[in-house]
């Protein structure tokens, strides 16, 4: 059993790789936030959900210039994210490695959560992570027409950061 | 069980048939500069390993040798039980571990006869199941004919000729089968097993499966009707199978997977005398065969085309279920690996250096990616090479059947390398490929393991899909399918049928592909 145990141990920290540990540090005064929907909108229909970050820049996944990352959006999630691992990829959490600050999301009718969080270039979270306010919705039935919300830069406090570098 | 097949052996004299196991477990345990001596490591495999799966199947352990451990049951059918328990265990092992050193085994089994000494076996049938073991490859079971001849009706067993073998001490030519068993068929410990879900459902089928063994043996000859067709068989055991190829084909033997579908087994279903005759396009077809185009190229699997329902009611992504009609074509019989990515790097053809193991998929390649290598196949190989499209490849996934996993509806422990699948792995790395049992058409790794890559744009559901089975294409895509689901995915996106989709210029650790190219000839 200890030759086991030994093994294990040994393994374990033979195949982790150095990047796992590293986690990028954040700059001061990094801030995410979701321009829309607001706290406790109500939405008909497919709607534009609109990404905001300030002190830091957008990059594609995988660009290592300092003081860039990606935006994900988490819908309807509540377990924690862990530092060590890639933020997950499935229908839960969106992945913007493109560079994106807006996506047209058609959610279910019914109650929803929004939250952005930053990914390094290797999809990690920053340290400490940039993650936003997360934020209740409610999207009503309705037929297939979009509500047209207003455009991001209209109701921004300060104007959303540029398009990748 | 054992006991009606087992009498008809029993000699009157003093001499007796019993099924004889051969062992081998080795690992790297040297690379990891582990320091423990032969001698502790192979009473650690005995101890560990070996010891519970032979007395659980009433065997008895007669042996250590330099060849292996060996084992003697009263009947064959526990003798493989026993071997398949073995190399279940060993593969629970190389689960529990995060990553490495991992264990292989090699099992054979084979007939012999027990004479008044018993712990005087030296005879034939260790040498022919010492010999078997040999042969194997790595977590593989070799079985005799004799032995074959009388385990051949067990459910959920696959057997496969892999070829005909002359031994020193025999005149006669034997043939050899290799057996792949569903993880239910051995279920040892069920208590370990996690069964997501569906606990109550497939509790009930295995205890109804326990207790109607019996009758699904008596009935298994009807169930074969229904099988899906042959395993495909890789380059490396076809050097097995060097006169495999005069046998008629109505030899080559495969057993429907009868245990994943337990609850259905017990429809009263009449019994057949003979075995019918293999049906389907498969046969005319000629799938199963493995190609590989160059030494360096991934194993091709041949597969024969057909007509199957697209999709599921389970996500709105997947509906509307639709007809599909899939040409022949070929498919990677495991995701493109490592080693072989590194061929393409090596020649300047593939920006991606990964690293990892040789035998792992290669993972955290892009779509753009995936076509580097493709390109630079297609070049070496003056065949074209793509990514499989969608309609193959969840044709290639179903394999025949219509369920959401290819072995049933319901999830069974240690069949994909997903999170929640019943064994567990390292987060940060996928499984080697080819960990796990094949799909009907011989596929590894089409549920968990890497997502795979295939070449459609992505669209929000199949209104408008094409039906021939081509690739559905977009202007300026900037979104591309993935299929599979990861192993850091949920076992919902295992599901033959579960779609997803990324950038496809964006690198995501658990993303990889297979290669497939249309029909050569």
């Amino acid at each position: 059993m200890s030759a086991f145990t030994r093994r294990a141990l040994l393994s374990a920290t033979m195949v982790m790789p150095v990047a796992a540990l590293a986690q990028t540090p954040t700059p001061t005064g990094a801030y995410l936030y979701i321009i829309w929907p607001n706290e406790g909108e109500k939405i008909k229909g497919g709607f534009w959900c609109r990404f905001g970050l300030r002190n830091m820049g957008v990059a594609r996944a995988g660009d290592r210039t300092p003081n860039t990352g990606h935006h994900h959006l988490l819908v309807d999630v509540d377990a924690p994210l862990d530092p060590n691992e890639p933020i997950p990829s499935d229908k839960n959490h969106l992945h913007f490695g493109g560079g994106q600050t807006e996506v047209r999301l058609e959610l279910p009718p019914g109650e929803h959560t929004l939250q952005l969080v930053l990914g390094d270039a290797d999809h990690k979270l920053f340290k400490p992570p940039v993650i936003s306010r997360k934020i209740h919705i409610t999207v009503l039935a309705a037929p297939e027409q979009a509500a047209a919300p207003p455009t991001g830069r209209a109701r921004a406090e300060s104007p959303p950061t540029p398009a990748p570098r | 069980m054992t006991a009606g097949v087992f009498s008809s052996d029993v000699a009157s004299h003093q001499r007796r048939v019993i099924a004889i196991l051969c062992a081998d477990i080795d690992d790297d345990s040297r690379l990891f500069g582990i320091e423990e001596g032969r001698h502790e490591r192979v009473e650690r495999h005995r101890r560990e390993l070996i010891a519970p799966s032979v007395a659980r199947h009433d065997g008895r352990l007669i042996d250590t040798g330099d060849e292996g451990f060996f084992a003697v049951f009263e009947g064959p059918i526990d003798a493989v039980r026993s071997a398949i328990a073995i190399r279940q265990s060993v593969a629970r092992h190389n689960a529990s571990l995060s990553r490495q050193p991992r264990m292989r085994c090699r099992v054979g089994v084979s007939l012999g006869e027990l004479p008044s000494d018993p712990d005087d076996i030296c005879d034939t049938g260790v040498k022919m199941a010492a010999r078997l073991q040999s042969l194997a490859e790595p977590d593989n079971l070799l079985i005799s004919q004799n032995v074959y001849e009388r385990v051949k009706n067990e459910p959920g067993c696959r057997f496969q000729l892999r070829g005909v073998e002359k031994f020193a001490h025999r005149a006669d030519p034997v043939r050899v089968y290799s057996v792949n068993a569903a993880p239910s068929v051995v279920v040892s410990r069920p208590a370990q097993i996690a069964w997501v879900g569906y606990g109550m459902a497939v509790g009930l089928g295995l205890l109804l499966g326990g207790v109607g063994g019996w009758y699904r043996l008596q009935a298994n000859s009807a169930a074969e009707a229904q099988k899906p067709p042959n395993v495909a068989m890789s380059l490396s055991e076809q050097r097995l199978r060097t006169d495999a190829s005069v046998l008629p084909p109505e030899l080559q033997v495969d057993v429907a997977p009868a245990a994943a579908t337990s609850l259905q087994a017990f429809a009263p279903a009449p019994l057949a005398a003979t075995r019918p005759p293999l049906r389907g396009p498969s046969r005319e077809a000629n799938p199963n065969q493995v190609v590989r185009e160059c030494e360096q190229c991934p194993e091709m699997v041949e597969l024969p085309g057909g007509t199957f329902a697209m999709g599921s009611n389970d996500d709105p992504t997947e509906q509307p279920v639709f007809r599909v009609t899939v040409p022949p074509f070929a498919l990677g019989r495991l995701p493109v690996t490592i080693g072989e990515w590194r061929r393409c790097v090596a020649a300047r053809a593939c920006s991606y250096n990964p690293d990892g193991e040789d035998d792992m998929p290669v993972h955290n390649v892009s779509w753009n990616d995936a076509q580097q290598y493709v390109e630079w196949l297609s070049n070496i190989t003056g065949v074209s090479y793509r990514l499989p499209t969608e309609a193959e490849w969840e044709y290639a996934a179903r394999a025949g059947t219509s369920t959401r996993y290819w072995w049933g509806n319901q999830l069974v422990a240690g069949m994909a390398n997903c999170k929640g699948c019943g064994d567990a792995s390292d987060p940060r790395l996928p499984l080697p490929a080819g960990s796990f049992a094949p799909n009907p058409f011989g596929l590894h790794d089409m549920a968990g393991g890497v997502t795979q890559w295939v070449a459609d744009c992505w669209h929000k559901n199949y209104r408008g899909a094409p039906v021939d089975g081509a690739v559905w294409d977009a202007p300026n895509c900037r979104e591309r399918v993935l299929r599979g689901g990861s192993w850091m995915n949920d076992p919902s996106y295992s599901r033959v049928s579960s779609r997803d989709r990324y950038d496809a210029g964006v690198r995501y650790p658990t993303h990889g592909f297979r290669v497939a190219r249309s029909r050569s000839n």
